[in-house]
């Protein structure tokens, strides 16, 4: 993958995943609302799995439970460490936990989603292409 | 595009030149096809030894140090490293899919997304390969996407 396409993956990730967090946000928090510094955060949160699942893919890792098992481990440390460490989006205890493990696995479905519709239009050009082939045969 | 067939005596083989004025996708696709059936290779199957049309490949795969070619129905050992091989085929219909396979794109029958940018890419004797997600963006440039 050229650094082109890398730098388009990484805005699509964020900007995906970050919508999905914000809808889910002001749907679980109305009264808390958004203000200006709290959106930069959870979009330096999402940048930062992003940029994060990014480097993962330079290791080439084949097994795909392993994969994405340090996915999901990768993103829960840099929401917690980043997240609720560093910028203090949330207080730690249980219940805070399963609620951004929701909003993670939510975000996450999104992101594979949107991956799966831009793959099944690229696989849908393919066979095309192979039945033109077939034809010229 | 024309097609001029000359016949012409005192060659030692016959030639096949091709001229154009600017490379497209159909001159390609000829190209890759002329290269397949100029190229063959020899395969090994119960100590007999044939001579292959890479036409006839379906794929390349290397499992254990040892590389096998894959027809329609049947199995023939390589005594070329799949590195080799895929150096060798690099302007043909022959693209790498995985760390050990290289599959003939005119022999696949259709493409499916899987989950994780990987694709299964399915053959036309019902054989189904998994496209790697790191090999994904060679396979779509040989379609020309």
């Amino acid at each position: 993958m050229n650094l082109i396409k890398r730098i388009s993956v990484f805005f699509t990730v964020t900007c995906t995943s970050f919508t999905v967090i914000i809808l889910i946000y002001c749907a679980l928090w109305p009264e808390l609302g958004l203000t200006f510094r709290r959106v930069y955060e959870l979009f330096a949160v999402c940048a930062a799995i992003s940029l994060i699942i990014i480097i993962t893919d330079f290791f080439r890792i084949q097994n795909l439970l392993l994969l994405l098992g340090i996915y999901f481990i990768e993103t829960f440390a840099t929401v917690f460490l980043l997240g609720g460490g560093i910028l203090k989006l949330f207080p730690f205890n249980l219940k805070m936990l399963l609620i951004v493990l929701g909003m993670l696995t939510a975000a996450y479905v999104v992101v594979v989603a949107a991956a799966m519709a831009n793959e099944k239009m690229c696989s849908d050009e393919i066979n095309k292409k192979l039945t033109e082939m077939k034809k010229n045969r | 595009m024309k097609l001029i067939i000359e016949q012409s005596n005192g060659l030692e083989e016959p030639e096949i030149k091709v001229r154009y004025d600017e490379m497209d996708d159909r001159l390609q696709r000829i190209l890759g096809y002329i290269r397949l059936n100029v190229h063959s290779l020899s395969g090994v199957k119960d100590g007999k030894t044939k001579v292959i049309s890479l036409d006839d490949v379906y794929y390349f795969d290397s499992t254990d140090e040892r590389t096998f070619i894959y027809l329609a129905s049947e199995v023939y050992e390589c005594d070329m490293k799949l590195y080799e091989l895929e150096q060798q085929l690099a302007d043909t219909n022959f693209v790498r899919i995985s760390k050990s396979c290289i599959v003939n794109i005119i022999k696949l029958d259709s493409v499916r997304p899987l989950i994780n940018s990987r694709y299964e890419a399915k053959l036309e004797n019902g054989e189904k390969l998994i496209i790697n997600r790191h090999y994904l963006p060679g396979f779509k440039r040989k379609f020309g996407i």
